[in-house]
Formats: structure tokens, sequence, C-alpha cells
């Protein structure tokens, strides 16, 4: 393709797309912890790895004062389940209980959910 | 006026008021506020205009303690000092930087931040670092509201960056015209004379590595030339006092300080842009500015904590639409046919609303990031407890002048690596909670013990270690501390030595502390404080 044949169509380009531009701005990001959460438990082999790393340095104790935590939240499906480990989650991160699995800066809560489900995987 | 000791007569004798041995940021700031006064002045630098090896090579020394750059890059020996390959960045000392700490052992600056502001705001025009603001209303002029983490007692701390001023090339004419100073260049102090109590300096030895010496007489003296240097002469330069003036205590060269950084861990932005415009670097009333979280003064104070800071770095650009577009258009401005031309059209058409976000920032926001990030880094800088055991000592080796050579016992502490891991991962978790990205920290900060800080892994130097990189700032800090008692620091609250009527000293050296604030901006404003101290003392002894 000749030079200024390409360089044409390069400028066209950056001009058509200006209102899809726009469009991309207008969008508002989203910055919330459940859409981060909403990754981090979609992933299996990420809930396996994470799960099964602080499984290694739990205390059980805590694990089992977690289930009775999610228990009192009562969700009835797993899409309350979720929604009910990230409000726990939210609240452990508003109190700067956090822990590293593997690296990651999890909050307390998101971890013990992940060992709980690597657990339940498991058996 | 400027002078050449190569070119004096053999032997001479000089004399001054006020002899100010080194002419970087300190000493000229020094001289400077003496220009058109009363007073003669002497500015004695060591080396020329410009660098040369042969007096560079003055500044090499050994390194016993944590991996360092080798000294003698660490410096600039020649008019203009460190300045000349200094980045720019300015900050004002934290008010709890100035603060005496017992609980972690941190002994305060003989005065509180009160007593410094009106010297950073004359310091700030002359190292031309924009307007002296610094709170985060001025931050957030710029780049919008930012997210409040008061909650998490973290606050936002910035910098603002001088162009930078190369204070040699800068104020080399003020001090030419000056008919009240000299500079003297390639003279180098090789003996500091005084009584036999070693109270009252009497004046000073100078050589050339040429050979040429002479003697300056005065009635004050100040020693500027860096946290390095200015122990070494302390301790080997006054023949009447063996063990070192000021040193009656041996705390001469002890608490040395720098300001090391990690890549600490990496953010997986949820939103490409958002953090790097809320809390990267972005020009700003035509100046560059940064900023870095900290745990407020309260928090450090309950945690037991040192004020370490946490930045944002980049890693790196998306491979994509935009790589494409920006890899074709710089083939095309260079006059050839893209490459790999169907690839690139594919990527291109298939990131419309990315290459158009992008020129919009570039042309229209102005937005310094105008690619999305892949990832972002996670950036620590140390406030280092003072140590008394990092130290500057005398080598064994001796230079061309027949001096002792400076050996540089560089050392960490576990409370440093605790204080650091504490404020990473406290901005990692809001990071998280505000749901701006997810953070993976570097392996070593899952073992707290481990000492991955002590372990100095100086990035570059292949030293074999899981610790994570580690990079130094060549600030030399804290060597010939302030402090009011003679048994607790080097210097006096005006930077006086300790044991002494006449001998001053200027720079980072007498900082008790050493924050995260880069010291160019406090070593001005130190200097325009001894300078107004001197002013009033009319150099009484």
């Amino acid at each position: 393709m000749e030079r200024r044949y390409f360089r044409s169509f390069l400028f066209l380009l950056t001009l058509f797309p200006l209102s899809v531009g726009r469009q991309v701005l207008a969008k508002v990001p989203q910055r919330d912890f459940a859409s981060l959460f909403g990754e981090v438990t979609s992933d299996y082999s990420t809930i396996d790895r994470l799960g099964s790393a602080y499984l290694a340095v739990v205390d059980e104790h805590r694990l089992a004062a977690t289930l009775r935590r999610l228990r009192d939240k009562t969700p009835t499906r797993i899409a309350e389940l979720r929604a009910a480990i990230a409000e726990l989650a939210q609240e452990d991160l508003a109190r700067h209980d956090t822990v590293l699995v593997d690296g990651w800066v999890l909050a307390r809560a998101e971890a013990e959910a992940l060992a709980l489900i690597h657990i339940a995987k498991r058996s | 006026m400027l002078e050449d000791l190569n070119s004096l007569d053999p032997g001479q004798q000089l004399e001054a008021d006020l002899v100010i041995v080194g002419a970087g940021a300190a000493g000229i700031t020094l001289a400077l506020e003496f220009v058109g006064t009363a007073h003669r002045v002497l500015l004695v630098e060591s080396g020329s205009l410009d660098g040369d090896a042969d007096t560079q090579a003055l500044d090499q020394g050994d390194v016993v303690g944590m991996a360092y750059e080798p000294l003698e890059s660490a410096r600039a020996r020649y008019f203009g000092g460190s300045t000349n390959m200094w980045t720019g960045w300015c900050r004002p000392l934290d008010s709890i930087d100035l603060q005496s700490r017992p609980g972690l052992g941190i002994l305060g600056w003989p005065f509180g931040s009160g007593e410094l502001e009106p010297f950073y705001r004359r310091a700030q025009p002359i190292v031309d670092a924009g307007p002296y603001r610094y709170s985060a209303a001025y931050w957030a002029e710029s780049v919008g509201p930012v997210d409040d983490l008061s909650a998490a007692a973290l606050g936002l701390t910035f910098w603002q960056k001088s162009p930078p001023v190369r204070f040699g090339t800068r104020y080399l004419e003020a001090l030419r015209a000056a008919t009240n100073v000299t500079v003297l260049l390639n003279a180098n102090l090789t003996s500091i004379v005084t009584g036999s109590d070693g109270a009252v300096v009497d004046g000073l030895e100078i050589r050339s590595l040429a050979g040429k010496s002479a003697t300056v007489r005065g009635r004050c003296f100040v020693l500027a030339c860096g946290g390095l240097e200015n122990p070494r002469l302390l301790l080997c330069a006054a023949p009447e006092r063996p063990q070192g003036l000021g040193n009656e205590h041996d705390l001469v060269g002890r608490f040395f300080m720098e300001h090391p950084h990690w890549d600490i861990g990496t953010i997986y932005p949820s939103e490409p842009y958002y953090l790097v415009d809320k809390y990267y670097r972005h020009v700003s009333d035509g100046r560059m500015q940064s900023a870095a979280w900290a745990f407020t003064g309260p928090e450090q104070e309950r945690l037991g904590v040192s004020n370490c800071c946490v930045g944002l770095g980049l890693h790196g650009y998306r491979d994509d639409g935009i790589a494409a577009a920006a890899k074709a258009w710089h083939d095309l401005r260079h006059g050839r046919i893209p490459d790999e031309i169907a690839d690139r059209t594919l990527a291109i058409l298939g990131d419309i609303g990315g290459i158009s976000e992008s020129i919009w920032r570039k042309f229209w926001l102005h937005r310094r990031i105008n690619r999305p990030p892949e990832q972002l880094k996670l950036l620590v800088v140390l406030d280092a407890k003072p140590n008394p055991d990092s130290r500057v000592r005398l080598g064994p080796e001796r230079d061309a002048l027949g001096m002792p050579r400076v050996q540089l016992d560089w050392r960490l502490s576990a409370d440093d690596e605790r204080s650091m891991a504490l404020v990473v991962q406290r901005v990692a978790g809001e990071l998280t909670r505000l749901g701006d990205g997810r953070v993976r920290l570097h392996p070593a900060l899952q073992d707290p013990s481990g000492g991955w800080a002590r372990a100095g892994n100086l990035a570059g130097h292949g030293i074999a270690s899981q610790a994570p990189e580690m990079e130094i700032s060549w600030h030399h800090i804290g060597t010939t501390r302030m402090a009011a008692s003679p048994s607790a620091g080097v210097v006096d609250g005006n930077c006086r030595v300790h044991g002494t009527a006449n001998l001053y000293v200027a720079g980072s050296s007498v900082f008790p502390t050493a924050g995260t604030a880069n010291p160019t901006l406090t070593i001005v404003a130190l200097a325009l404080r001894l300078g107004d101290h001197l002013k009033q003392t009319g150099f009484a002894i």
C-alpha cells in the first residue's frame, strides 16, 4: 500500500472514532472492591492456589469464626454467599485486617473464604 | 571574584572573615547570603568549574557495610558540588521528621518545623521549584479530588521538581561579580589549624593536586563538603585533635542515613488511568510534581514506625492497538512503510476506542500518561531509624593528598523493615478496598523477620539474593548530626561544632533524621538559617 494512502487511512481512523472515543471517556470507571472480589473468586485455579497457600498458615479457630460470621449473614444462594463474603472482606479492609497470600494483599475474610472453598472442593 | 590555587604564588596566605569549604548547594547558598556585605568571604572548592578524574578520585573510599555504589560516583567534586548530578526533587521535611521520638530511639532536631518554615520559603526560589505550596490541596488543584484515606491514617505527601538548578552554573556569575567574595578553585582542605585546646580554629592549610599550597586565616569557618566528606575532615584534618574535632563522644561519622527505595510490589489496576492520573507524576505550574502516601504522624506514633512513604511507578504499557498505532506513526515519520501492516491494522481497528482516548488525553487533556499502563509498581522509600553503627570512618588507604580515605559502613535495622512493611501493606489494603486494583507484594515481605532490606540487594550489582532490589538516592545524611548536647551530637542547634568556638558545618550531614524528603531544599534552608545566625553574631567568638 502506498505510503500516502496509509497515512490518509490512519488519519481517517483517528477522526472517525472521536464519537466512539467520547463514549469511552464518558464511561465511569469501575472502581469498587466488589468487582475486584468477583474477579478473584471466579477463577477456580486462583481459588485453589490461594486457598491452599492460606490454609498452610491459617489459624483454625479464626476459620471457624469466619464461618460463623458468614452463617450469620444467612445466605441462601451462591450470589448471596458471595455478597456476604465481600461484605466481611470490606469490613476487614476497613479495619486494615489484611494478609499476604502468595504475595497478594487480601482481606483476611477473603483469604479465609478462599481456604474454605478450597477445603470444600477437596472433600 | 574567581581564583585558582594553582595560579597563586606558592605559600600564599589568604584572609577572610568567613571561610566556606565546599561549593555545593550549602556553600554557594551561604556565600550568596554575604554578597554585598562588609564581610570578606572565601569559598574554597576542591575542584574546578568542570569535573576532572583526578579530583574526583579524591572521593574514592571503601564500602564495608551494606552494598553501595562506588563512593566517587556518588558525589560530584567540582564547583556546584552534587547539584551537578541532582535530579531536582524538592520537598520540606514533615513536622514529625523533626520530633523527638523516644519510643523509637529517635533524637529529634533541636528545633521544630516552625523554625525552619521561613527558611524553606526563602529556599524555594533558590532551587527554583515552583511556588512554596506543599499541601494536599495544591496537589488536588491539578489532579482533581483525591481519595480521602484519612480513615486509614494515610496522608498524601508530595514533591515539586527543580529544572534542576545546577548551582555552579546558575550562581557562578553572581559570585564572580561580588567584590567581597572570592571563589578559590582547585583548593583542597588538608589541615584545620587550631590552638592547643582545639577550641578556636585559627586557619586552614589548603593544597592543590598540582602541589600548590596556601594558608587561609579567618574568623569563622564552615565545612560544607557533604555527608561523607564533612566527617572525614573532622576526623583527620586537625593534628591538634587526633581523635577528631567535635568527636569527644565518638559521634563524628555515626548515624549515616540514605534514602534507599525498593520496587516492592505490583498493582494490577482495575481502571488503567485512574491511579496514574491521581497519584503519578504530572506537570503543574510548569513544574513536575510527584506524590506518595505515608502514615499520619499520630499513626506513626501509635504503631511505633518511622515516616516511610509509598508511591507509584510505571511498569510498561499494554501491547495493544495504541502500541501498534504508535509504532506505525513512528515508522511513517521516519519515511518507512510500517512493517507487519496487516497485523498492525487489525490491532488498530480492534482498539479504536483506546486510540481515540489516547489522542484525547495527549492533545486535549495534556495528560502525561496517555497509554494505558499494563501494571503499576508500588515503590517504598525508607525513612531510616538513626543507627549509631551505620557510620563513616577513616579507611586504611590514603588519597593523592596523603589524607585517609573515607570508609562507609552503612547499616539498616529490623525496625526499618517493619516501618516499610506496615505502610506498604496499609496502602495496598486501601487500594484494594477502594477497588483501585489488586496488589501483589514481593515474596520477601511474606517473612517479616527475613531481613529483606538489610540484605542490601543493590540493583545492577548482580548480588545473588531473593530480596527485592534496592536503589539508593545518593543522599548522605546524619554523619555530623545536630544536638543540643555534645554527648548526643556533633554540632549544636546553630550548626557550630561542639567544643569549638568558630567552626560550623553545613549540609545534610547535620540532619538528626532523614525523613523521606530529598535533602536539597532543607540543605539550602539550613544554609540560609546559618547565614542569618552568622550575620547576627558578627562572627564573634
